[in-house]
């Protein structure tokens, strides 16, 4: 770690913690803290506009942050901007998304989900084609100030990436990216994860509700669940668990991380009303802090009412100490967030013309868990009209269920400056207390701080201080094989290699590894004489296992073309012909993609050879003694 | 061998370098060329921080180049705004749904149309319109030097004469009322403003305001200093040849009722469009010029306001632009621009014919310059504006005027009847056109039309794409125009521009009458279509927009003097920093944008001419020199001498020499390959190759002798005989020229002396040849 990457972290670790004692110490400076737009002004144009619809903000400090921007082009292109601490400018030109996600794996590493590059085929059916997906459905991982892995999938395939609408991370080596229910006819929603060395699908098997959200609590992951009518599921049920934990692997007796549906008592999450159905209520948005994870959903709109049953309205409920508890929702619903002076500014909750507002049939669009102060600010807007020309409205709720403040977004001050509506509130991150940011719908930067505390001591981080143009190529990209000659790699033409010094390696160069086809090879007997080996693929490839006893095969495998990932291969031996040498023979279907050493992409993984492996110890008992 | 002299050289390389010059100097003549596009919906309001217009419309500019008008929402508050061009600084004209703004010369008045009239002065304060209070619309003009609360900030245009209230009007509601033309509805003074009824007003009876009986539909002008309002539009009076002044034009076919003005809007449905609803559905309206002379309108029930031919009576849905001037001085009775018929050419009045034929004859004189039949089809000719849905009812069918009026720019959804094709196939209906009209007395209308544009195919977009919205500048020299369609096949004005790979969103044009040169004005900053994020082309699309009329350049306008050019566009890719476009904006996001006009000067035709040679007192002490082989055998040397002195000229060439036996002088004389092919073993002789002296002269050249002297060398006896051999002899020629205290010259030129026998005849030859025993 540089000197300089310290000092930035001890800043914001004094930030944080002068932060903390402001809020513990000084309340009165707290109730200072006003919002304000804070929006950048892109380089060559005189006046500030809107980002583009933000898919996400997140921040590893209060002077480190990120967010993922389906961009304003040309203006504007899509990809993320980088906060520290005293402005947002452009980190990223690559790896936008239409609503991406960010996930902070470590100070200097992160992952994003982002759009996929076009250049794929369509899917033709009859005179229609069928144009591939490529919103939200593949990641970037940056580290070291630059993209140091891409991962895709070409699309049309049982295995191909879904979009992915939550992502987290426990550390650099334990990701997960959730989203869109699995391709018929298979029945789950598509997760990957990331172990450090591989990304592996490892699909919510069973249900297949869209993954929403995801937040990290405590050592486990949360994700939350939109049910719809409509969803395929294996079992049925009135109520299903709309928020799910995910095990580290290491806390699992298994390699895969364990799924754990958060339901108390297999009742649910106390959200609905008696008679509420769990379709009729949206996805939860979480948000963790100080110890407690929070959930705020709304009445789901697509959905259509039923008779006899209740719609949903806006509900929020805690997880603290391992128990769900609903602060507002049926029980305690939303009252009036406007004082009466401004009761017209409820109106804009109202459903029908003939109806009045009221905040409880309000969307839910955003809630960020502000640190020190058991309250949350929650975004709201109206079930009808553009989200691009409203204002944004925030609420900002107590533990206890109280509404503390209501806020309006350009303020009365702005608007009577000629700050027009910026749209309805869309994303909001509360790296610390009286620290919070808002990104509106269309793209406009709103920033919760005390006067004079606007600013804070400039990151000097490296790697969040460039412009990253570069994103390297993946599976998603067509594969086109090239019309030159390949490059003389014969060495006949070459200068022969100097073996006298030791050239100065640079980090570019060392920072790029081809990553091995074959991984996490492992062996064992099933029912004494069938071999069983199990392994990674990083890419499609055929694959065959030969087995040899004394230069004789004694037993094969067909020649299998097997995809990406976690694969097994099963060969049955003769106990009589036991074979003294296993050939694993493997052929790629595709390039092997280039990763990082320095994230460990290419530093955790050990080289696999295909040629020998040694066989199981064990025994048989058959009666021909020990095996070779 | 002929040699050019040293110094005709020089004098021919000057002679090219001066043609070269003129040549290269003036170019090749070109399309205008339009400066970088700027974005003036921007700007600091109240001295706030500078931001974008969240949408802008109908962009105005004025006269002077100072101010750009245009509707819109800044800050979240909706009205008419203006910029000033000069400090970036934007002004609310009104708020509320105040639209379509003129703006006069120097930028002081602003007139547009609202139907918040009565609440002006309170909503005109840069916030939002909480609560609106919808009235009839009317047309109003703000006079930016007074603050909006103050007196005399907004003057109520549509009102009756003499009055300063706004008409009234029977069951107008809060939709129809009284409507102006954005852009070209205000004097260049800001004077006189021209409007349109929409619905039954008291224009003509103020007396009785509780029961306004002047029909909807009716063009009339108001002159803001003497508050009179005058009805421009009139039933035409065939006895005397005029317009009838207070005598609204009223026609009334079972429940519909016609009026003056072309409403717009669909057959189906005569009502004028209703107030709010313009941004898809163009309002009728009238142009008044910038000198307040002359009026111009889409009208309708041409046979009640026009004079038409005898028998001719189209049905009121028949529509053609009329015209009228109105200054004092010159008026006129309402005449019509361009039309299906032309009573007034005199070889057509000397025909005494009544109605026009059907099919028309190219030659006959009553025929008008577009196939509309007016008689023909009865009810089912629409005339220039077509009335039914379709492609052809898109565009602001207001014609537009030049400053003085005499030039009327106009659409058609009619085929001119020059093109030929379809002729009488398509009475109207047909994708809009662009034309120019000349309104001085003389003229037949076909000899007035000017086609600016003309269809390249039937269907598609980029052949076919109707001509959306129009100016044209105040010398008449300009007319601006924005269209999706990309293909311009007519050859004046020839399209200079690089014509789009495929149609997409709609981009400005300039016809350049004078040049006659069409130009493609808008372009991305870098470069390419104007373009705003869109989904992928879908199969079978043209187009990537979803064939929608509206995206893209709309609205243009000059300024005085034709150099600045302002319109709107909804394209993201004009300006950096356009950041308004959705999905990230809101609504359409339209901005207004100004571009320049880069006027190339008349350019004078170089008149460099090389300079003279030097003149000196003292002339060159050079030697210069010419030589012609003569067909004698001897060479012919002219000589540019410097002065008097001697000049020797002495030809040198390589011969063969024998060096042995008798026959040696006579071999040496012996051309070369004579001499080879006597085998020198045989007489033992040795035969080499030698330089001679075979030719000398010298001149002495006295005082005053001449610059040029002529001298002749012939080859010495030893050597004549090779000038006849087959080639010739070829030589040196050295020349010296000496003269008292000068340094001597010397020159060398190649020359061959060649001696040419006279042509002998075949038959000659043959009897030679005979004789001699040989062949010939």
């Amino acid at each position: 770690m540089t000197s300089a990457r310290g000092a930035a972290l001890a800043a914001s670790l004094v930030i944080a913690v002068s932060g903390l004692a402001a809020a513990a110490l000084s309340p009165a400076a707290a109730a200072e803290a006003t919002w304000r737009s804070e929006e950048p002004t892109p380089a060559g144009s005189s006046w500030p506009i809107g980002l583009g619809n933000v898919g996400d903000i997140e921040f590893w400090a209060p002077n480190r942050g990120l967010l993922i921007t389906a961009g304003d082009p040309p203006t504007i292109p899509p990809g993320l901007w980088a906060y520290n601490g005293v402005e947002w400018h452009p980190l990223a030109t690559v790896c936008g998304a239409t609503d991406g996600r960010i996930a902070w794996a470590g100070p200097e590493e992160f992952w994003a989900v982002s759009d996929g590059r076009a250049g794929q085929a369509g899917e033709s059916s009859g005179n229609l084609e069928r144009l591939a997906p490529l919103q939200d459905n593949t990641l970037c991982h940056f580290a070291g100030g630059q993209v140091a892995g891409s991962y895709a999938h070409p699309a049309f395939q049982a295995d191909s990436y879904q979009a992915m609408r939550a992502a987290a991370c426990l550390g650099p080596s334990d990701c997960w990216f959730a989203g869109d229910p699995l391709e018929e006819p298979q029945i789950g929603a598509f997760h990957l994860h990331w172990s450090g060395g591989s990304l592996e699908a490892e699909p919510y098997p069973g249900e297949g509700h869209a993954v929403e959200d995801m937040r990290a609590l405590a050592g486990h992951l949360y994700e939350s669940v939109r049910i719809a009518s409509g969803d395929r599921v294996a079992v049925e049920e009135a109520r299903a668990p709309v928020v799910h934990r995910i095990n580290p692997a290491e806390a699992a007796p298994k390699v895969v991380p364990t799924f754990e549906p958060e339901d108390e008592n297999g009742e649910g999450l106390p959200l609905y009303a008696p008679t509420e159905l769990a379709r009729g209520l949206d996805f939860l948005h979480l948000s963790a802090a100080d110890g407690a994870l929070w959930g705020a959903a709304s009445r789901k709109y697509s959905e259509p009412e039923e008779a006899g049953h209740k719609p949903g309205q806006v509900t929020v409920a805690i997880r603290e100490g391992g128990t769900w508890t609903q602060v507002v929702g049926p029980e305690h619903p939303l009252g009036p967030i406007f004082p009466p002076e401004q009761s017209k500014e409820e109106e804009q909750f109202k459903l029908g013309a003939q109806e009045k507002g009221e905040a409880k049939n309000a969307v839910v669009t955003a809630v960020a868990a502000e640190p020190g102060t058991n309250s949350a600010w929650i975004g709201l807007k109206g079930a009808h009209g553009s989200a691009a020309t409203a204002r944004a409205v925030l609420v900002r709720v107590s533990s206890e269920g109280h509404v503390l403040e209501e806020q309006t977004l350009p303020s009365s001050r702005e608007q009577e400056e000629g700050v027009g509506p910026k749209g309805a509130a869309a994303k909001i991150a509360c790296p610390a207390p009286n620290d919070c940011w808002l990104a509106t719908a269309q793209g406009w930067l709103f920033h919760l701080a005390p006067e004079g505390e606007r600013t804070l001591p400039k990151d000097q981080d490296p790697n969040f201080a460039g412009l990253i143009t570069f994103r390297p190529a993946d599976q998603g990209l067509p594969q086109v094989p090239p019309d030159a000659p390949p490059s003389d790699d014969s060495g006949l033409v070459e200068e022969p290699p100097n073996y006298g010094t030791f050239a100065e390696s640079h980090a570019s160069v060392e920072s790029k590894v081809t990553l091995p086809l074959l991984s996490h090879l492992r062996s064992r007997l099933v029912n004494g004489s069938t071999l069983e080996l199990r392994f990674h693929l990083a890419v499609k490839a055929r694959v065959r296992l030969i087995a040899e006893r004394r230069r004789q095969v004694v037993a094969a495998t067909p020649m299998h073309t097997l995809k990406a990932g976690g694969r097994k291969l099963l060969l049955r031996l003769n106990p009589r012909r036991w074979p003294t040498k296993l050939n694993l023979q493997t052929h790629a279907l595709a390039p092997l993609p280039l990763v990082s050493q320095v994230t460990g992409e290419g530093s955790n993984v050990s080289t696999e050879t295909t040629g020998l492996f040694v066989l199981p110890r064990t025994r048989l008992s058959s009666g021909l003694g020990l095996l070779p | 061998m002929r040699r050019i002299p040293v110094d005709a050289r020089r004098a021919a390389f000057t002679l090219c370098g001066v043609v070269a010059l003129l040549f290269a100097a003036p170019g090749v003549a070109d399309g205008d060329v339009f400066g970088p596009i700027s974005l003036v919906s921007e700007g600091a309001v109240g001295g706030g921080a500078p931001q974008q217009a969240e949408y802008a419309h109908d962009a105005a500019v004025s006269g002077d180049g100072r101010y750009v008008a245009f509707d819109g929402s800044v800050g979240g508050v909706t009205g008419v705004w203006r910029r000033d061009l000069a400090t970036g600084a934007i002004e609310q004209v009104a708020g509320g749904d105040a639209e379509l703004p003129s703006i006069s010369e120097n930028g002081r008045y602003v007139s547009f149309t609202t139907n918040e009239g009565k609440s002006l002065a309170a909503i005109t304060d840069d916030r939002p319109d909480q609560a609106p209070k919808p009235e009839a619309a009317n047309v109003y003009v703000r006079n930016m030097s007074e603050s909006p609360g103050e007196e005399g900030a907004f003057v109520v245009a549509s009102a009756p004469s003499g009055s300063t209230q706004p008409l009234s009007y029977s069951g107008a509601g809060t939709t129809l009322g009284s409507a102006a033309a954005g852009r070209s509805a205000i004097s260049a003074d800001g004077n006189e403003v021209a409007f349109v009824t929409t619905a039954v007003s008291d224009l003509t009876d103020p007396e009785a305001p509780l029961k306004p009986t002047t029909p909807a539909l009716q063009v009339a002008v108001r002159n803001l200093q003497t508050q009179e309002t005058i009805l421009v539009s009139g039933e035409y009076e065939p006895a005397t040849g005029t317009t009838a002044t207070g005598k609204p034009v009223l026609a009334v076919v079972g429940s519909e009722t016609f009026g003056a003005v072309y409403p717009g809007n669909a057959r189906g449905f005569r009502a004028p469009p209703a107030y709010g609803e313009w941004a898809t559905n163009p309002p009728p309206g009238a142009s008044i010029s910038a000198d307040g002379s002359t009026v111009a309108w889409m009208g309708e029930d041409i046979g009640r306001q026009a004079p038409m031919l005898a028998h001719e009576s189209p049905s009121p849905l028949y529509t053609e632009p009329l015209w009228r001037r109105i200054v004092p001085g010159s008026q006129t009775p309402t005449m019509r621009v361009t039309g299906g018929s032309d009573p007034a050419d005199p070889a057509c009045a000397a025909s005494g014919e009544g109605v026009v034929s059907t099919p028309p004859p190219p030659s006959d004189p009553c025929q008008g310059p577009f196939v509309v039949n007016p008689e023909g089809l009865g009810s089912q000719s629409f005339g220039i504006w077509p009335v039914q849905e379709g492609a052809g009812a898109f565009g602001d069918f207001v014609p537009r005027l030049s400053a003085d009026g005499y030039e009327v720019a106009f659409l058609s959804g009619a085929l001119p009847v020059a093109l030929g094709e379809n002729f009488g196939n398509h009475l109207s209906g047909e994708p809009s056109d662009l034309y120019v009209a000349d309104m001085h007395p003389g003229l037949t209308r076909d000899q007035a039309l000017t086609p600016l544009t003309e269809l390249a195919g039937a269907e598609s977009v980029a052949d076919a794409e109707p001509i959306s919205e129009f100016d044209i500048s105040p010398d008449g020299r300009q007319v601006a125009f924005t269209t999706r369609r990309t293909q311009f096949p007519l050859g004046s004005p020839a399209y200079v521009s690089a014509p789009a790979a495929e149609p997409g969103m709609s981009e400005l044009f300039d016809a350049d009458l004078q040049d006659a040169t069409l130009t493609r004005v808008t372009h991305g900053y870098e470069g390419g279509p104007s373009e705003q994020p869109h989904a992928p082309k879908r199969f079978g699309e043209e187009d990537a927009y979803g064939n929608q009329h509206s995206v893209g350049a709309q609205s243009p306008a000059f300024s005085a003097d034709g150099t600045l050019l302002a319109f709107s566009s909804t394209a993201s890719n004009l300006v950096l920093g356009d950041g308004n476009t959705p999905p990230a904006g809101s609504l359409d996001g339209s901005d207004a944008f100004l571009v320049a006009r880069k006027v190339q000067g008349a350019l004078p035709t170089p008149q460099y001419v090389s300079s003279p040679p030097e003149a000196g007192t003292e002339p060159v002490w050079q030697l210069g020199v010419t030589a012609l082989s003569r067909s004698d055998g001897g060479v012919l040397l002219y000589v540019e001498v410097p002065g008097a002195g001697a000049l020797r000229a002495a030809a040198q060439s390589a011969v063969l020499v024998s060096s042995a036996g008798a026959s040696r002088a006579r071999r040496a004389a012996a051309p070369r390959g004579h001499a080879s092919r006597t085998p020198a073993r045989k007489d033992r002789s040795r035969v080499t190759v030698v330089s001679r002296t075979v030719a000398t002269a010298s001149r002495v050249i006295p005082v005053g002798g001449g610059e040029l002297v002529a001298l002749v060398l012939r080859l010495g006896k030893r050597y004549a005989t090779l000038a006849s051999r087959q080639g010739g002899l070829s030589a040196t020629v050295s020349l010296a020229f000496t003269a008292a205290g000068q340094p001597a010259l010397r020159r060398s030129i190649d020359v061959t002396f060649l001696r040419i026998h006279p042509a002998r005849s075949s038959h000659e030859g043959r009897t030679a040849a005979r004789r001699h025993g040989g062949r010939p």
